[in-house]
């Protein structure tokens, strides 16, 4: 199927058709909400971010995002396809979709049988509409006693939704190297695509994948390619080395300089080459390592000389 | 901390900026303050940033959080690393009965498209056993948004398990600056925080984002710099001296 507009009518005909004209005007009005918070609370911002770089980790590039989607749960929707190298003419076939209600309240996270109706229409639209071969809805929460409990009791009304129905804890207080230290496993995503653990970096690169959303989360379904292009576009300097399509190697007569110079042997960081020396490290794009010529390398008679090189280098990129 | 001496200062256009003394303030500081922004050569500047870091360490160690303290890392830019931080190291070498350690940053401090400033540390320096220290020692010329010092501290904090305070050292500040970098962290870390400056202002350029009347300008030029050091490959003799002794 082609991936319909996010504000395409063809979902309202559907729901109208399929729900009746009643659930068609709630479906407007939960619209009408979304549009309203077009910008989304920061949290929904952090979160969306979270999912973007979960997906980005496993190199699932091709999945598609979307925040407000006209649906009945309309936050944020993560479209995993199914053989994404196989779609033509923009035709794709969608293995998985899955649709979050984010709630950054201790009130607002607790489970209803509101959320349960919207969830299971919601499943309906993706299943028949969108003709996902798997479909879930998750209430995502910042509250971790909304969490408990509403998981709880999500969990003893619907006792054979599991596998479709979910809820999920993001801890969040509104800073972002908070958001980061709380949430582990987005920090293991991050440090994934960053290819780095220092805190510094992730936070930098957790900076510029929102600047990134941001800028992209208005057109629709975006796809996690094109979000970490834009990111990537941001980061001066690419702070996503982990995300590269070439693989680089550093080049073998400066692996010998160290050598001869006993410095360490500089290695692939981030996509970036980073040579060590007593608590110094230099990194340099791979782009700009390749203006550095062997004869130059040859000509560094100390270890600060072949510093001083690979900066004056490094200095390219940010001149 | 209160704060008081409200002045106003002239600037070059004729406006009228507003500038409070800190309770550091002395003759002696007010003096540096005004070199900084006299428009005198680089050689004065980079002699009056010395002085700035001398008096603002001087007024660290009469401090009562800081008795005790015996070992401590400093961690700075690499534009101030050979002035401002050389002034603070100086006094300190002569006080602790322990090492200062020195952590350098080479940032590339700029503007995302959607106006949030980041800083990145490009190149970096984190002297060997810098992580024993239980004082971080932070140190910028100005400090307006507190993005550079925000990120250099993220650098350093995890690998420092036993940081009990964190001391941040600046001649100048823009008013509000402590308060957004201590609200950009967690409370546990937040609280460890504790700022020695002489002056803060309340106006800052909004084209090129410096504190006005700060330190006189953009601290690159006016320390007789190209650039950002990750721009012009400036390696301070700080750096220098603690990296490449032993290749000598």
């Amino acid at each position: 199927m082609l991936i319909p507009d996010v504000r395409g009518q063809e979902i309202h005909d559907f729901v109208q058709c399929e729900y009746g004209q009643k659930e068609a005007k709630k479906l407007k009005n939960i619209e009408k909400g979304g549009a309203n918070n077009e910008k989304g609370s920061k949290y929904e911002r952090y979160c969306a971010v979270s999912k973007i770089v979960e997906e980005a980790a496993v190199g699932r590039l091709d999945s598609l995002v979307a925040n407000q989607a006209i649906a009945f749960v309309d936050d944020l929707t993560v479209i995993v396809l199914d053989k994404p190298n196989e779609k033509t003419m923009g035709e794709v076939s969608i293995a998985k979709k899955t649709n979050y209600q984010i709630k950054n309240s201790p009130t607002t996270g607790q489970w209803s049988d509101e959320h349960m109706l919207r969830f299971i229409q919601q499943e309906g639209i993706d299943r028949k509409y969108f003709k996902a071969k798997e479909s879930k809805q998750i209430m995502l929460v910042s509250d971790i006693d909304s969490f408990k409990y509403g998981k709880a009791k999500q969990e003893k009304n619907n006792p054979n939704a599991k596998s479709r129905f979910g809820y999920e804890y993001l801890s969040y207080n509104g800073k972002p190297s908070e958001f980061i230290a709380l949430n582990s496993s987005f920090r293991d995503c991050l440090e994934k695509v960053c290819d780095r653990t220092e805190l510094d970096w992730i936070d930098g690169a957790f900076s510029i994948l929102l600047g990134a959303w941001e800028s992209c989360s208005h057109s629709g379904y975006v796809s996690i390619s094109d979000i970490i292009a834009h990111a990537k576009e941001f980061g001066k300097p690419d702070l996503l080395g982990g995300i590269e399509n070439e693989v680089y190697t550093v080049p073998l007569f400066l692996i010998d300089k160290c050598s001869t110079l006993n410095i360490e042997k500089p290695v692939i960081k981030s996509g970036r080459i980073s040579l060590m020396c007593n608590g110094l490290e230099i990194a340099i794009s791979t782009e700009q390592a390749k203006l550095i010529t062997e004869p130059s390398v040859q000509a560094c008679e100390t270890a600060l000389d072949l510093v001083e090189l690979l900066m004056e280098k490094a200095a390219y990129e940010f001149s | 901390m209160s704060l008081a001496n409200q002045t106003k200062e002239n600037g070059e256009d004729g406006l009228i900026m507003k500038r409070t003394y800190s309770p550091f303030i002395s003759a002696q500081s007010k003096q540096v303050l005004s070199e900084l922004i006299s428009g005198a050569g680089y050689s004065s500047y980079r002699k009056s940033m010395k002085n700035a870091g001398s008096l603002l360490a001087i007024e660290l160690i009469k401090s009562e959080s800081f008795s005790g303290i015996d070992s401590c890392t400093i961690a700075s830019t690499a534009e101030d690393a050979d002035f401002l931080t050389s002034g603070v190291d100086e006094i300190l070498e002569k006080n602790l009965p322990g090492r200062t350690y020195s952590a350098v940053f080479w940032n590339n401090h700029y503007q995302l498209p959607t106006g949030k400033s980041i800083a990145p540390v490009v190149h970096k320096f984190i002297e060997p056993g810098c992580e024993v220290a239980e004082s971080l020692i932070v140190t910028k010329s100005v400090i307006s948004g507190a993005c550079v010092v925000r990120t250099n501290i993220l650098a350093l904090i995890e690998s420092m398990p036993h940081l009990k305070k964190i001391y941040v050292l600046s001649p100048v500040m823009l008013k509000g600056a402590d308060s957004n970098l201590k609200e950009s962290f967690p409370d546990n870390i937040a609280e460890k925080f504790e700022f020695f400056f002489f002056a803060l202002d309340e106006e800052k350029d909004e084209k090129t984002g410096e504190v006005l009347p700060g330190i006189g300008g953009q601290v690159y030029e006016l320390l007789g710099l190209e650039s950002q050091p990750v721009s012009s490959s400036f390696m301070p003799n700080l750096v220098k001296d603690k990296v490449f002794a032993t290749f000598a």
